[in-house]
């Protein structure tokens, strides 16, 4: 049964494709972030880009892009991620990144902490841009 | 009680969809295992951490509710911009084999600026690589810490103070913790159960761990004294003391410094994981000396199932040598009562069941050394420690977050 899933499972990979990127308000002066940069800042090591700019991440509310985000950028299982979190949460050390419904993200354009977002490239909104992503710039 | 317990337990895993309940300020969250487990040791209780649970399958009961289970509810609060509270309560069995209540974090954090913050009240284990998470299940990869090495830890939650600060040195994270704990009157679990004791500790700890793309690197020492007051083991000193009063006074486990020495590693890809860690305690006194260590392979075959296999083994040596003493053979008996040497291997498989809850399949295989307790708990009398047999440890669960 799992020969069957090892054979089936780059077949789903593709099948679930999706170009992740992230995004910060259009008017943010933040330049582009490394994969590193992103990975760190989601997994709560750090609150701040290397170039000083204190930012809250969020998450996406649609599965397919929170597993695309997880293996590519971060690097491990989408259960993993949230087994990280869930030692993070109840050692008392902060809360993941919250995940935001669809209407939300207009609102958090002028917040401060600086919102940072990830989204599929075909879905970002209007008054956003990409500070890290695969086809620009990313490592 | 109990049905408050499987309320909670049965009930809110199915409203898990509505995840943790929070606002800008505050948040409440919680984690929880139901499980039922099965040891083919008849003759002795297969324990999760023998200080603090007092009964488990095997000799008690054949099919064991209590060796996972646990329900933990954490309310965090932001006072301010720096200034943040977490209070954690958990639901789980006490070292006298019944369910209670114990509060395991009590924390009032100050962030001074982004690299430094300091921490006062109830904390927990910062030893072991999942000492803080010691209980939730969730997030470990395991139905619960490998035994051989979390033993060596006797309250798993502690009172004080401590300093966190991290650094960046390239792409390399450093989190150092430096800390002052105590406790006093713990309840422990001490050998057979039925007569508990308590258990006092104090003193500093330090921990650094270092993180780097895709690996953490874990060192931990505590250097805490500790005092044991158990009335299975008060007779046994005083006896000692009626042949050889200096030889009890040097091994009487009261304020007996016993640092923990702990080294591990965690690495994980999209689809492996390994962990390995190791520990070494230091004892003088009736508390025999152990290291120990683990090994953990996993494997995701699909990224909501891990398959995983750990092997697991302690020793103990008697850093006390009684000599000439008439009063060494009842020092041996302590000794020979307190021998925990045992190996196991451990094969698992855990699978997503919805966005919050994971369901869990465990088997251990433990074999105690010639003359080991096997770290079980109410040996029966007919427990062969001279020559224990290897024993099955059955373990179905289902961990939750919400």
């Amino acid at each position: 049964m799992t020969g069957y899933w090892l054979l089936l499972w780059p077949l789903l990979c593709a099948a679930a494709s999706a170009e992740v990127v992230v995004i910060v308000p259009e008017g943010a002066e933040l330049g582009q972030l490394s994969r590193v940069e992103v990975r760190d800042i989601y997994l709560g090591l750090r609150r701040d880009t290397a170039g000083g700019v204190t930012v809250r991440p969020y998450g996406s509310g649609d599965e397919k892009v929170q597993h695309q985000f997880a293996g590519r950028v971060l690097v491990m299982s989408p259960v993993a991620y949230k087994a990280h979190w869930a030692r993070m949460v109840f050692a008392g050390n902060g809360r993941p990144p919250r995940i935001l419904a669809g209407d939300e993200v207009a609102v958090l354009a002028g917040q401060q902490p600086l919102p940072l977002l990830y989204v599929d490239l075909q879905a970002i909104p209007v008054g956003w841009r990409v500070v890290y992503g695969t086809t620009v710039g990313g490592e | 009680m109990r049905a408050w317990f499987w309320l909670i337990g049965l009930g809110w895993p199915l409203l898990a969809q509505a995840a943790i309940v929070e606002d800008e300020r505050w948040a409440l969250s919680s984690f929880g295992t139901l499980g039922v487990s099965h040891f083919s040791e008849q003759d002795a209780d297969f324990v999760r951490y023998r200080s603090r649970q007092g009964q488990g399958p095997g000799n008690s009961r054949d099919y064991a509710f209590w060796l996972d289970s646990v329900v933990g509810v954490q309310l965090d609060y932001r006072l301010g911009e720096q200034l943040h509270l977490a209070v954690q309560g958990v639901y789980q069995q006490q070292p006298d084999g019944e369910p209670g209540a114990d509060l395991t974090l009590g924390l009032l954090r100050w962030e001074v600026n982004p690299a430094l913050e300091l921490r006062l009240g109830r904390m927990q284990a910062i030893e072991f690589i999942d000492g803080e998470t010691w209980l939730v299940n969730y997030a470990n990869i395991w139905a619960r810490p490998p035994a051989e090495v979390y033993f060596a830890t006797q309250i798993p939650y502690r009172d004080g103070i401590a300093l966190r600060t991290q650094q960046q040195v390239g792409d390399w994270w450093l989190f150092w913790h430096l800390g002052w704990v105590r406790t006093r009157d713990a309840d422990f679990a001490y050998g057979q159960s039925s007569p508990s004791g308590t258990t006092d500790l104090e003193g500093p700890e330090g921990r650094l761990q270092v993180v780097v793309d895709g690996w953490l690197w874990h060192m931990a020492v505590t250097y805490h004294k500790r005092s044991l007051y158990s009335p299975t083991l008060e007779p046994l000193i005083q006896a000692i003391a009626l042949i050889d009063p200096v030889l009890a006074a040097s091994v009487n486990p009261d304020r007996e410094l016993m640092p923990v020495y702990d080294i591990g590693t965690r690495w994980q890809s999209e689809r492996w994981l390994m962990q390995v860690e190791g520990s070494y305690r230091d004892s003088e006194t009736v508390t025999p000396s152990s290291y120990a260590a683990y090994l953990t392979l996993g494997y995701y075959p699909m990224p909501q199932t891990l398959l995983y296999g750990t092997a697991a083994t302690i020793n103990t040596f008697q850093t006390l040598d009684a000599g000439n003493s008439p009063a060494a053979p009842l020092l041996e008996q302590a000794y020979r009562a307190l021998d925990g040497d045992r190996w196991s291997m451990s094969i698992g498989v855990r699978h997503a069941l919805g966005d919050n809850l994971m369901g869990r399949l465990q088997l251990d295989y433990v074999v105690p050394d010639q003359g080991s307790n096997g770290l079980y708990q109410n040996q029966s009398a007919d427990y062969p420690q001279a020559d224990p047999p290897p024993a099955l440890l059955w373990s179905v669960n289902v961990d939750f977050l919400f």
